[in-house]
């Protein structure tokens, strides 16, 4: 009858081992959902701060709308002349650029030159400036992201602004095509061909080259084929078609 | 349409004057009334004409245009910013066009006397929007669908075509064109009330028919 205390000793460590396993089952367990919950508070947490964010952006958003908007459009209710109105024109489409676009998606390319022209030919007209604008039929329209087409808005509403101050031009013409993978958008003016170092022209052109910079692209002045100044933008265009 | 007077409904003196401006320009002699708030602008009767501003110290202008266009009301929209996620609701409500009151009380005038002969404005960004909203779904109202050409009109423009440039490329007429938006226009405003009428059955509020 030797069996029974062995019986008994086998038992008891079995027994041992399934508590050792249970234990370390139910640590797992509890570790996990330590785990869960901490996960779910920090989910929580981001989707506060997720939410104030959103309400901050929606608070300044409306701020902007309401208060800088009307004092713009102030601004061009009060202006003197057609230059000046201009001025703050060229702001109040600065502030479109935020309260309306950075909002949205990355447009396609025709997408965001359509903009563009609409925003130039409204800008123009109010100058009494005429615009031709000229697409190539065989451009493709990628996916542009959101910092490329606001660099692209504010390269040719900086080119614009010139025109209008500086350039005492009847018309624009806007053109662009595809090359081998690159984009080029050339906009030329009919007027008096004003030197581009001329006063008050500096930090304009220094800021268009460095929103160029940043598409890989590049962009320089020349005497334009129609008398006045021509602005030519080349860049690459590697985005997958939209 | 024969537009003899007016209700401006903006709360900035400075854009009243100027809409005036151009209201006097595109219809010589009209007479103006003027609102700086919705509450100002319930005290009016329906006037033929009306321009509404949306950001109104009191609320929104679309609650306006909800209750003007339905009386025949000619609702034009004069705001800062026209783009797509602005104005839509407007154009939901009815609203038949729209301005941006940066422009010159002459741009502006051309604009209010196109619009109130059937040629509303259309931007790209807008076009896009009004194809998003029209893409047949299996469960869309058949009668408010868009015909093949009025959606060829659309795609034209949201590229960034103007209206003669699209009328060139479509064969057809610049009016022919302006009629298309003239007619989506009015789809949108019927899809917004077939809207509401699916879903005012779906709560229980109304009869099925």
């Amino acid at each position: 009858m030797t069996l029974v205390p062995v019986v008994l000793a086998i038992a008891s460590v079995v027994l041992t081992l399934v508590c050792l396993v249970r234990s370390r089952r139910m640590r797992h367990l509890l570790i996990a959902e330590r785990e869960a919950a901490a996960r779910q508070w920090s989910e929580r947490e981001a989707l506060v701060r997720a939410q104030a964010t959103a309400a901050e952006r929606e608070r300044i958003h409306g701020d902007l709308h309401d208060d800088l908007g009307a004092k713009l459009l102030g601004m061009i209710h009060a202006a003197q002349s057609p230059a000046e109105a201009d001025r703050a024109r060229a702001l109040l489409q600065d502030l479109r650029d935020v309260v309306t676009r950075s909002r949205g998606t990355p447009g396609s390319l025709l997408e965001t030159l359509a903009e563009i022209r609409g925003e130039a030919s409204q800008r123009l007209g109010a100058a009494g400036i005429g615009l031709r604008w000229e697409l190539a039929g065989d451009l493709p329209d990628p996916l542009l992201a959101t910092d490329r087409v606001l660099h692209l808005y504010r390269i040719v509403r900086e080119a614009i602004s010139n025109v209008i101050r500086h350039a005492q031009a009847g018309n624009v013409r806007v053109r662009v095509k595809m090359i081998d993978e690159r984009l080029y958008l050339d906009l030329t003016d009919d007027g008096s061909g004003a030197d581009a170092q001329s006063t008050g022209r500096g930090s304009g052109l220094g800021n268009m080259r460095e929103r160029a910079a940043e598409l890989a692209g590049d962009i320089r002045w020349a005497a334009g084929t129609e008398g006045g100044m021509k602005v030519l933008l080349t860049m690459p265009l590697p985005e997958a078609r939209a | 349409m024969n537009c003899t007077s007016a209700l401006v409904v903006d709360d900035l003196a400075s854009s009243r004057d100027w809409l005036a401006r151009a209201l006097d320009i595109a219809f010589p002699g009209i007479r103006i009334a003027f609102a700086a708030s919705l509450a100002e602008a319930a005290r009016s009767e329906a006037p033929p004409l009306a321009l509404i501003d949306l950001g109104l110290p009191d609320g929104s202008g679309v609650s306006l245009i909800e209750r003007l266009h339905p009386l025949g009301t000619l609702c034009i929209v004069a705001t800062v910013f026209d783009d797509d996620a602005h104005l839509f609701p407007a154009l939901h409500a009815g609203a038949q066009g729209y301005v941006l009151k940066d422009q010159t009380p002459e741009a502006l005038a051309a604009m209010l006397s196109g619009i109130a002969a059937g040629q509303p404005p259309l931007s790209p960004s807008i076009a896009r929007r009004l194809l998003r909203h029209f893409q047949p779904l299996p469960t869309s109202v058949a009668e408010v669908a868009l015909t093949s050409r009025e959606t060829d009109v659309l795609r034209l423009i949201a590229k960034g075509l103007t209206v003669i440039e699209a009328a060139d490329l479509l064969g057809l007429s610049r009016h022919t064109v302006a009629g298309y938006l003239k007619d989506i226009y009015r789809k949108l405003a019927v899809t917004s009330r077939a809207e509401a009428t699916l879903e005012a059955a779906r709560l229980g509020l109304v009869p099925r028919m």
